[in-house]
């Protein structure tokens, strides 16, 4: 059987480091975005007081939600919250800024991080900021500024997918190959495959996910857009990611990785016949890899990502937030809901009962104990897949954005990218992305300029 | 009061129908009879497509980051000028002319030699290969194109692997591969269905021509080709026209494709899925609905040329 990879995937449940504690105090200093509580007034906990019954819809897509609301509800007797499930990708957005167009929206709702900017600057979603008081700041520091636009914060996160790399042990050991910790490393032991077996490739290169050359663009230090005064700014040709087009460029030239689309047969198929040793996934992948590849156990393992310097740094490659209705009923208890999601132990006990998901949660405090319990005989030795994408989360950058018009500008890199193995270039995927942000904001009136 | 005027009015059927032709009631029974028929037009036609129109004329502006919300403004024409000025969907009718010059003839030139062959006098079983060759137009679209999707991909499909034995190294990333292997989904589905309309038209063809050429010493063969041919003539010409201006539809196949080969069949391939992809992705409607009523305007000009050529066809012949 093959399993194609589900792009469902990006997002689901999560939480984060107990060192993003730490460095969430540092966390949100950027250049021109960003920034969530510094400048800020002292915020308040968001906490509905009223005695009057409030009633919320919640929209959302991931594991378990409704138990999770029926938790919410069963301990917040002044609010009621009813949940509908959608579905996730481009039908499930449709859907809400259908029903937004409609003036029904929900009032929260679950979103990914890339279509969060979207949302934000149609103005349908409401500015949070002051109810990000300083323990909520903390407990979900790593992940704030990708929720943070413009200086206000417009999105709870809930989880932070760190870029990992997941890979063979078994057949690590059968090449002799070590598990590299730098791209120089990454390179030269994709050779080395090559001379042992040239039928079987180090990693792959996913050419109808955009997304995953963000992720790595993002380690390398790219910043592909940002906010400058009231104007978006968009860069995605920079030096950091036109490094990083050209070293999987010349990978995939010399045939050393597979070019695959990952929703095709052929990507399940090359990892459950072993022709590709690593993946380079979020923590979330942990459980598609696990459904997907049962006859595998016991041969996955994840390491931190290759980096380029020797210092670790990493990406972000999806993960989602809670977001409220600019229109909601009761903005506090909106709010406070969002809120829970994120930063209750009994929310994420919840969400992540039963074991299937492996979404990492921002707030890595709250989720010690589903973290602790998950069930890790699948994987090489026991590696319990959390510990390590909790310090992985810990080394993504605190700059980084997405803007607005993405799902237009993934459709637009999705062609050049789709080449790459036929004689496309990953160069031109940025060029494209590059030229098509800019066009798509102004066509939309906004304010966008290179940069 | 209407009812028994109407009834007092009515017709008989007797000799004087013919003096009355249309009475006030005859009227307003035709009125009650077809209200149904314009109801539904209007509810699910009309005013859909007025509702495109409407949409195509406004925009949603935003400004400056867009955090203060967006407003509906009335910009005329200026979407469909957005659309047609895209390249992108410019280039779509570019590709399915392209997919249109493959599959039409292929598929028709199949057709017809499938309907000339049940019917020659060789044939045997020509009810059961009918139904047959008809089925596969009663799969739907989506599971045609899925079931293709399977037998195109790489490492999964035994006609890739049986292609690549013979030497071919067919890469669904190429031209040269890409729209005969989109054309193949659709002549699988629908030779059989013309093939049955063909053979519909080959046995209104009188016997006794047949019978002469026979006499005449004509083989098999040169009865099919200089009798039959020419006299189902309108009938294939007919089946051919309808096939073009289904073509400018075309979304199901390249969207299923997709998945195996984004970097030559792009979200936004043909008209159709420029379209969706507009509104579904990018949730610009206004693009959305510019692009679909051109796509309707060329559609029905299609459609009147087709009529007005295969008129000319009927009165020559």
């Amino acid at each position: 059987m093959s399993h194609p990879r589900k792009r469902v995937g990006r997002k689901t449940a999560a939480v984060c480091i107990a060192a993003a504690t730490l460095l969430a105090t540092a966390a949100c200093s950027s250049s021109g975005a960003s920034t969530g509580g510094d400048a800020a007034p002292a915020a308040a906990a968001a906490t509905y007081t009223g005695s009057a019954v409030v009633n919320l819809s919640y929209w959302s897509w991931t594991l378990n939600s409704q138990a999770v609301v029926d938790a919410f509800n069963a301990t917040h007797p002044n609010i009621h919250v009813t949940y509908t499930h959608t579905v996730n990708g481009p039908n499930g957005y449709s859907k809400l800024f259908d029903a937004f167009k409609a003036g029904d929206g929900p009032d929260v709702f679950n979103c990914e991080y890339d279509m969060l900017p979207e949302f934000v600057s149609q103005g349908l979603t409401a500015n949070l900021t002051s109810y990000i008081d300083a323990k909520t700041q903390s407990a979900l520091g790593s992940a704030l500024p990708l929720t943070t636009l413009g200086g206000s914060t417009w999105a709870v996160p809930i989880d932070i997918e760190p870029a990992e790399l997941w890979y063979r042990a078994d057949l690590f050991k059968k090449y002799d190959l070590a598990v590299p910790t730098t791209w120089a490393q990454f390179q030269s032991e994709a050779r080395q495959l090559a001379t042992v077996d040239p039928g079987a490739k180090l990693g792959a290169i996913p050419i109808d996910d955009p997304l995953w050359l963000a992720a790595l663009s993002e380690q390398a230090g790219a910043q592909w857009y940002s906010t400058s005064g009231d104007s978006w700014k968009v860069n995605l040709t920079d030096a950091a990611s036109e490094k990083v087009a050209s070293y999987w460029q010349s990978l995939a030239d010399k045939k050393l990785v597979l070019t695959v689309t990952s929703s095709s047969p052929s990507y399940g198929q090359a990892y459950s016949n072993g022709t590709v040793l690593t993946q380079i996934e979020p923590p979330y992948e942990g459980a598609y890899i696990k459904s997907g590849y049962p006859n595998e156990a016991g041969d996955w393992a994840v390491a931190p990502l290759p980096n380029w310097s020797g210092a670790a740094t990493d990406g972000s490659e999806g993960g989602s937030s809670s977001v409220v209705d600019k229109n909601t009923k009761n903005l506090a208890a909106a709010a406070e809901f969002a809120e829970w999601l994120s930063t209750s132990p009994q929310a994420l006990t919840t969400r992540m009962q039963g074991g299937k998901s492996t979404s990492l949660p921002v707030d890595a405090s709250a989720a010690k104990a589903p973290e602790t319990a998950f069930d890790t005989s699948y994987f090489y030795q026991h590696q319990n897949v959390f510990d390590l994408a909790n310090a992985a989360a810990g080394t993504v950058s605190k700059s980084w954005i997405w803007g607005p018009e993405v799902p237009g500008v993934d459709t637009a890199m999705a062609t050049p990218l789709g080449k790459v193995g036929s004689g496309g270039q990953l160069s031109a995927m940025l060029s494209t992305g590059q030229g098509a942000a800019l066009r798509l904001m102004k066509n939309a009136g906004l304010s966008a300029s290179a940069g | 009061m209407a009812i028994s005027s109407a009834a007092v009015r009515r017709p008989s059927l007797g000799a004087d129908a013919g003096r009355a032709p249309r009475g006030r009631g005859h009227g307003r029974a035709a009125a009650i009879l077809m209200s149904p028929f314009f109801l539904l037009f209007t509810a699910v036609t009309l005013a859909p497509i007025g509702y495109a129109v409407y949409l195509s004329l406004y925009r949603t502006e935003r400004s400056g980051l867009g955090f203060g919300g967006a407003s509906n403004v009335f910009v005329g024409l200026g979407n469909y000028g957005r659309a047609l000025g895209d390249s992108v969907y410019r280039l779509g009718f570019l590709h399915v002319v392209e997919y249109g010059v493959i599959y039409v003839p292929t598929m028709l030139a199949a057709a017809i030699a499938g309907a000339l062959l049940l019917d020659s006098s060789l044939a045997r079983a020509s009810r059961l290969c009918q139904l047959l060759y008809f089925m596969p137009s009663q799969v739907p679209g989506i599971l045609a194109a899925l079931i293709w999707l399977y037998l195109y991909t790489p490492h999964v499909s035994p006609v890739i692997s049986l292609l690549t034995h013979v030497g071919a190294t067919p890469n669904l990333g190429q031209t040269g591969w890409l729209l005969p292997a989109m054309a193949n989904v659709a002549i699988w589905q629908y030779t059989g269905y013309n093939i049955v309309i063909c053979y519909a038209a080959l046995k209104a063809v009188p016997r006794e021509l047949i019978e002469a050429s026979r006499v005449d010493g004509a083989s098999e063969l040169r009865t099919a080709l200089s009798i039959k041919l020419p006299l189902i003539g309108p009938a294939a010409t007919l089946a051919g026209l309808m096939t073009m201006v289904g073509v400018l539809q075309l979304f199901t196949e390249p969207l299923v494709l997709n998945s195996i080969a984004p970097g030559s069949i792009g979200a936004q391939w043909s008209p159709n899925l420029y379209i969706f992809n507009a509104a579904f992705t990018n949730d610009d409607f206004a693009t959305a609905a510019a692009g679909s009523i051109l796509l309707a305007l060329i559609s029905g000009a299609l459609s009147f040329v087709v009529i007005r050529v295969t008129r000319r066809w009927r009165e020559i012949s």
